[in-house]
């Protein structure tokens, strides 16, 4: 089992293109005992047999393709083919005149029940949305205005229409609350952040502020976060995080893997010294040392003999 | 050497069709390969394509011109990709494996029919992915893109792109694992 999550680290890297020939010699050595592992391999295999055979265009569909789209360039964007219906009722009155008249009234009937429904739809959502941005527009008299705005416009793109502008944007709304340390959605917030965000500071920030909502799902974050977080920091602040968490096999995993792969030594030692503290079995620790060659090895392997004559 | 990327879509932007020709030229293939990835049929990725260009130039003003104009138009790929599959997915059966019928064919057809289905299967189970999922795979796989450029293409870390591409695979062969038990 152990051998099975180093070797999902090594297949991590095989699959990103970033695997040392040494580590892949494990990954064959482990894949041909392993059938779940191999299993996975071939998955990776036939993903690249799979895009390998991927067919490429012809140079005569790419130039029917690329004249398609110079032809929508210059045509104004496409009104899901109102002018097609409005030809063929012409030509439906032109042959039947006499339902000139019911194609009127049903018409007329049709504009009044139109205006309604457009009148109560803009108490809905998206038009709801579009009334409180004309509404923060309209109060806005100057530039600080505009920072203080809750709303904001991003991807946005500005085109001349005629007289008009043709506007095309993204609303974000920023929130500001003040909430429950364990309530859902300050712990929705800290998880995303400490998976997601993409700065190191604001990862760590999220790792010191969350012990208040010590859960599984944090838990599983942290170990991802110690696992895969580029930054070292952010990895030692949620070693130091799973610490406060009742021993599991989770954790200890991730720690055995962090003690084998991590490339930093200091990282290393605090995950032996987290193991040792837990009477992890030596062979264990000393098998995990041995997964890969990296700096600080021999002191590792001290360290762990100075535990296990400790424990003696 | 080739005008980078920027200053074609400036002189896009000022008017300049010949080169969004240009650009389309650069980025077509790729752009082929990866909605093809999504519908499996030359037809559609071709309207998939076309689609692609049409929104990336009229949205071209949005783009900041910071030297990554392929993960912007990337994002657009993948994006309309998505709802073209999430749109056609009822055309999109899954494959039976026990259903198939037996190929009349020699050896060396026979294989290549057989090769052909598991990759079917293959691209059945990579519809199955969550989307940011299958996108990673599919930039890895397809555009053999780096790790780099996937996170900045689906704008995360690249702590998270290495997980979204283990776990994507590793769901693919868990779902063709029960596939074949089941069978």
């Amino acid at each position: 089992m152990k051998e099975c999550s180093r070797c999902r680290a090594l297949i991590e890297s095989y699959q990103c293109g970033t695997i040392a020939t040494a580590e892949w010699i494990a990954l064959e050595r482990h894949t041909r005992i392993c059938p779940e592992c191999r299993a996975l391999m071939q998955t990776h295999d036939q993903m690249m047999e799979a895009a390998e055979a991927a067919p490429e265009p012809s140079e005569e569909e790419l130039t029917r393709m690329r004249e398609g789209v110079l032809a929508r360039l210059d045509r104004p964007r496409p009104t899901r083919g109102a002018g097609a219906f409005r030809a063929d009722l012409r030509a439906f009155l032109r042959t039947h005149p006499i339902a000139a008249v019911p194609v009127a009234v049903l018409a007329l009937i049709g504009a009044v029940l139109l205006g309604r429904w457009t009148a109560t739809s803009s108490d809905r959502a998206g038009d709801g949305l579009m009334a409180e941005l004309s509404e923060q527009a309209a109060q806005r008299l100057d530039v600080n205005g505009y920072l203080d705005n809750p709303l904001r416009y991003t991807n946005v793109s500005i085109r001349p229409r005629g007289d008009r502008l043709a506007l095309s944007f993204d609303v974000s709304r920023h929130i500001e609350l003040e909430t429950d340390s364990k309530s859902p959605i300050a712990r929705d917030v800290i998880l995303a952040t400490i998976v997601e965000a993409p700065l190191s500071g604001q990862r760590l920030r999220a790792i010191q502020l969350s012990p208040s909502i010590a859960d599984d799902r944090l838990r599983e974050a942290l170990v991802f976060t110690l696992r895969h977080d580029p930054d070292l920091a952010v990895r030692l602040e949620a070693l130091d995080a799973l610490g406060r968490y009742p021993d599991g096999s989770e954790i200890r995993e991730a720690m055995l893997q962090t003690l084998g792969n991590d490339p930093a030594v200091q990282i290393r030692f605090l995950a032996l010294d987290y193991l040792g503290s837990r009477s992890v079995d030596p062979r264990r620790l000393r098998q995990a040392i041995d997964t890969r060659p990296l700096d600080g090895d021999a002191a590792l392997l001290q360290r762990t003999f100075q535990l296990e004559r400790k424990e003696s | 050497m080739p005008l980078p990327d920027d200053n074609l879509v400036a002189e896009t932007l000022a008017g300049s069709q010949a080169a969004y020709e240009l650009l389309i030229g650069r980025y077509e293939k790729l752009v082929f390969k990866v909605a093809w990835s999504y519908a499996r049929e030359r037809e559609a990725a071709l309207d998939i394509c076309q689609d692609v260009f049409v929104t990336a130039y009229r949205n071209l003003g949005a783009y900041r011109r910071t030297g990554a104009f392929r993960s912007w138009l990337m994002q657009i790929v993948h994006r309309r990709s998505s709802n073209w599959l999430r749109d056609n997915r009822r055309h999109h059966g899954f494959v039976d494996l026990e259903r198939l019928p037996e190929p009349r064919v020699g050896p060396v057809q026979e294989s290549a029919v057989l090769a052909d289905e598991a990759r079917r299967a293959l691209f059945d189970r990579m519809d199955r992915l969550n989307p940011r999922q299958r996108a990673a795979l599919t930039m890895r796989y397809f555009e053999r893109a780096p790790v780099s450029e996937i996170a900045r293409t689906l704008e995360c870390s690249e702590g998270v792109t290495r997980n979204l591409l283990c776990r994507g695979l590793e769901q693919m062969r868990m779902q063709l694992e029960s596939s074949r038990s089941e069978s």
